[in-house]
């Protein structure tokens, strides 16, 4: 139980050093970390004859390695390429490019599936298609063909910021209230406005930059 | 820029720790080593009173190397050479000479094969 739980904190630890990408935005090579960095704690869990430093420096040199790269990539457009490859042109001008189809070992019915899963069902509405580094599908509309925008209408839009969590699950975010230069007083007014007596009543409260607070009260308990 | 100073630096730590650990193995290798010739020796001339002395010593020895080896090392290697010192020790008690010579012998190959996994040569990295 020991070992499990010091393997579970270091990949833990491991994982947070790397940095916070999901596995489907994954380089290849931090794909490969995070398979051999699984295998590596895995492994010395199950089998206690295994010293537990025969996962632990592995696992601690794999993460070394991942961040140096990574600080190497973002430094070098040389070592970039290298390690993350370029990105393919899969179509381009409306043109399907038929050896970058080839080199990617792809078919057309690959790519037809890729653009319906971008939301592009007919191939002649794609001006550009894009494989990047990480094996997602970028897709440039044609111009008659994207979503409308405010600007092409030119109507004048709102500044949208980001809505601030103030109360989630009973909790108050005395930071977040800070921040907006309110406090507990003036949340608990606006609560009591709404028929909130005590802030451990509400599952979620956020205010968002146009002054609206949105407040969901909890389930009530069934007895 | 401060994660990537912190792994180097977790870097720098693993590489000295690696050096000074295989330097400590292998001075506690050539401590057992020698420990086991000496009771070969012993055994050989038929000095059993000095055969006796020196499994004191190697059972010293051996506590020593058996705390820093196992946390590193496959334990069931380190347990297959903890049995055969164990043998040893018991032979001589029982002053079996034949026996004993085997039991030395076989404890040397397996401290030497320990040692070996830690080298950083050629055959160990494939």
């Amino acid at each position: 139980m020991f070992r499990t739980l010091i393997l579970f904190a270091l990949v833990i630890i491991s994982m947070r050093i790397m940095g916070k990408r999901q596995i489907g935005e994954l380089q290849p090579y931090e794909l490969v970390v995070l398979i051999m960095i699984s295998a590596l704690a895995a492994i010395p869990m199950e089998d206690i004859a295994i010293p537990l430093f025969n996962s632990i420096i592995p696992i601690i040199l794999l993460m070394v390695f991942q961040v140096l790269t990574s600080y190497a990539a973002q430094r070098s457009e040389k070592v970039r390429t290298l390690v993350c490859g370029r990105p393919s042109i899969i179509i381009q001008n409306g043109k399907i490019v038929e050896s970058e189809l080839r080199n990617m070992h792809l078919n057309i019915n690959d790519l037809l599936e890729q653009l319906r899963i971008c939301g592009y069902h007919n191939i002649n509405d794609v001006e550009f298609a894009i494989f990047e580094t990480n094996g997602e599908l970028s897709v440039i509309p044609k111009s008659q063909c994207r979503p409308l925008q405010p600007r092409d209408l030119q109507i004048e839009t709102k500044y949208e910021g980001l809505p601030h969590p103030l109360i989630v699950d009973g909790n108050v975010n005395h930071e977040n209230l800070a921040k907006i230069k309110l406090d507990l007083l003036w949340l608990q007014n606006e609560l009591k406005k709404r028929g909130i007596e005590d802030v451990k009543e509400v599952l979620f409260a956020s205010l968002d930059t146009e002054g609206q607070l949105y407040v969901q009260r909890k389930e009530q308990k069934m007895r | 820029m401060r994660t990537v100073w912190l792994t180097a630096a977790f870097f720098l730590v693993i590489l000295a720790g690696s050096i000074i650990m295989f330097a400590y193995t292998n001075a506690l290798y050539h401590q057992l080593q020698e420990s086991l010739q000496r009771i070969h020796r012993a055994v050989e001339e038929d000095d059993w009173d000095a055969a006796s002395r020196e499994s004191e010593e190697l059972q010293k020895i051996w506590a020593r190397t058996d705390a820093s080896w196992t946390p590193i090392m496959d334990h069931r290697h380190v347990d297959q050479l903890d049995e055969s010192l164990t043998r040893v020790v018991q032979l001589i008690k029982l002053r079996r000479k034949a026996d004993l010579l085997v039991e030395v012998a076989v404890a040397k190959r397996l401290a030497k094969r320990i040692k070996d996994t830690e080298v950083p040569s050629i055959r160990n990295v494939f």
